[in-house]
């Protein structure tokens, strides 16, 4: 009985403590100490103007060119807790996904400002940029960068709305070969060029698929975002089966991956070139 | 007692037949059986004859997909699976028996470490495709081994010694990898990670012939020396007085046993349980007479690994399992039911 009693009182303070965590983020109007830690959300403050205010990040966080000056505190592989501690802000934006787990509830528990991104549509990064802008009081800058992003979106998404839905494979990775399933960040995006991911149906959102899926469902494009590594390796493993119609039509596109998974407005320039790829198939 | 062989033996090459016809038709393309024979029989002669007679075109029905797939994709994964479960269950066997080590296995002397060393260096370090991780794979297994045997010196003729070097050697590599792959970025983490849980899904025609050829020596030496190594099993004082040069003879067992996991490694990546437990059941089934236990060993082993490449890729649909994963799951269920009933026995 004790024990449960125990149990219940440390569920509580937790409970209580999120929630608490939670309601004191609504109080901040003028973030001027903000600890960013993922690439996109670096991005997203330079461009409603509250880079200046950015007093660490992680690694990778490499644009506009001014970010490459901002300490670095970490990287996907975990946090230094001490040095979030230590810079003292009022603001921590915290990737979900991208963050190691056991970092986030650590920083949780210190009592810190957490904002957390999550972005799995373009509609996410508008959202983003609003909630960053009344957090930093720039709420008029954020609106019009929404403005411009949305505006731009529309034009992509209406361009290429009729014509045929094209049935596309988008290669995350070669070895294992690695795709995207629903309700992932890139499906997404094929959605908005209109096009069909191949593997929509799969569990997971990052499956590792079997080369002979691929060659039965017989996609008229592949993608190919590219990050690290050879580029030349990673479209090889297609070179001998011309009776994929993406092969045989050379619908095979290689696509800069920082334009098509950076959550920021930058990624409607990928928009633009994913859907370009995918119109020459129609 | 040689009945009861006999009709293990029967049975278990004919589990053998029907496994390797369901590895054929199963996985994440279904096919039919009539597909498969169409294919490996009817089709294959048009396009070697390259004779476009009428009868030949109306009875290749399959589509050339579904051939290609066969051919290029399945057949040579089947045989990989097929060639892995055998070497390392024999490697397994072997060891387990030059070392009266019961928990004895084909990476017991870091070869897997070492495998993965290479292959971690191979794709980060020389990340141009310089290297193929198959190299690179192959150099660190047989470095792990010589390193072994280097720092051991005249301690690797004892066993005991023997086997706390490898463990050594193993622990030392593993530490490298390790830090090599928090250091990498994530994509080449993952392709490092799904090459260590092993997977038969890059194996190609050309990949075949070197395990195959390594594992037929490697059978046919350990044949040929079976009753020496069955004196060592026994233990190395009779073994001596009878003549056999114990340690040498432990330390060429060793190599061959070392040569074939590291080019199976360096293939198909790190499938444990196989060479560890397949010979265990063998025994359980025919005793422990060493050519009886090998032939199991090529019998079980291979059938073994089919099943878990079929499953690794039929158990999600669209998704691919490492088999590594699906090996050391299905494997141990199998062993507690077979420890079970043996127990029963008892």
């Amino acid at each position: 009985m004790k024990r449960i009693f125990f149990t219940l009182a440390i569920l509580i303070f937790i409970v209580s403590n999120k929630l608490s965590a939670e309601n004191s983020l609504s109080k901040i109007t003028n973030a001027q100490r903000i600890i960013a830690l993922a690439p996109h959300s670096v991005e997203l403050l330079y461009a409603i103007g509250a880079g200046d205010r950015i007093i660490a990040t992680t690694e990778y966080s490499d644009y506009p060119k001014e970010a490459l000056g901002i300490p670095r505190i970490g990287n996907a592989n975990g946090i230094q807790i001490e040095r979030v501690v230590e810079e003292k802000p009022d603001l921590v934006i915290v990737w979900e996904g991208g963050n190691k787990s056991a970092d986030v509830l650590k920083l949780k528990s210190l009592g810190l400002n957490l904002f957390f991104t999550k972005p799995l549509k373009i509609s996410d990064i508008s959202q983003e940029l609003k909630e960053l802008g009344n957090l930093t009081g720039l709420s008029e800058r954020a609106d019009q960068v929404i403005e411009q992003m949305e505006k731009k979106h529309k034009q992509i998404t209406n361009k290429y709305k009729r014509g045929s839905k094209v049935k596309t494979f988008y290669q995350l990775w070669h070895d294992p070969l690695t795709t995207i399933g629903p309700a992932s960040w890139s499906e997404s995006l094929l959605n908005d060029c209109n096009a069909e991911n191949i593997f929509k149906d799969a569990l997971s959102p990052y499956p590792v698929v079997p080369i002979e899926s691929v060659l039965v469902k017989n996609p008229q494009v592949i993608i190919i975002p590219s990050h690290s590594g050879d580029d030349e390796t990673k479209s090889k493993i297609w070179e001998k089966w011309s009776e994929i119609s993406a092969v045989k039509n050379n619908h095979v596109n290689i696509i800069d991956g920082d334009l098509l998974h950076r959550f920021t407005p930058r990624v409607l320039d990928g928009l633009q070139k994913l859907c370009d790829a995918i119109d020459k198939a129609r | 007692m040689k009945s009861k062989f006999f009709f293990i033996a029967i049975v278990s090459v004919t589990i053998l037949g029907i496994s390797f016809l369901f590895a054929m038709v199963m996985g994440s393309v279904e096919l039919s059986f009539g597909q498969v024979y169409n294919t490996l029989f009817i089709c294959s002669m048009d396009q070697n004859t390259g004779v476009q007679n009428i009868v030949a075109q109306n009875s290749c029905t399959v589509d050339p997909i579904y051939r290609k797939i066969i051919w290029e994709i399945r057949l040579p994964r089947i045989l990989m699976a097929f060639l892995t479960g055998v070497g390392l269950s024999i490697a397994g066997a072997i060891l387990q028996s030059v070392t009266r080590n019961p928990l004895a296995d084909p990476y017991l002397f870091g070869i897997s470490s070492g495998a993965a060393l290479g292959a971690v260096l191979a794709i980060s370090v020389f990340s141009t495709g310089i290297i193929s991780v198959t190299f690179g794979a192959l150099a660190g297994g047989i470095f792990s081994v010589i390193l072994m045997l280097t720092l051991a010196g005249r301690a690797a003729l004892q066993v005991e010694r023997l086997l706390l070097s490898g463990v050594a050697v193993s622990f030392m590599l593993g530490a490298f990898t390790s830090l090599i792959i928090y250091y990498s970025d994530p994509e080449i983490a993952s392709t490092l990670l799904f090459w260590m849980m092993g997977s038969f899904t890059n194996s190609q025609w050309g990949d075949l012939w070197l395990p195959a050829l390594c594992i037929s020596i490697g059978l046919m030496l350990f044949l040929i020396y079976r009753s020496w190594i069955g004196a060592i099993q026994a233990g190395d004082e009779g073994a001596f007085t009878l003549g056999i040069p114990v340690s040498q003879l432990r330390l060429i067992m060793l190599i061959i046993c070392s040569i074939i996991t590291a080019v199976l490694v360096a293939q198909v990546g790190g499938i444990g349980f196989v060479g560890l437990m397949i010979p265990h059941i063998s025994r359980f089934l025919v005793g422990s007479k060493l050519s009886k236990v090998l032939f199991m060993c090529v019998v079980i082993g291979g059938s073994f690994m089919l099943w878990v490449d079929v499953i690794a890729h039929s158990l999600i649909p669209n998704q691919v399992l490492p088999v590594g994963i699906v090996t050391a799951a299905i494997g141990s269920l199998f062993f507690f039911v077979i420890l079970k009933s043996r127990g029963r026995n008892l």
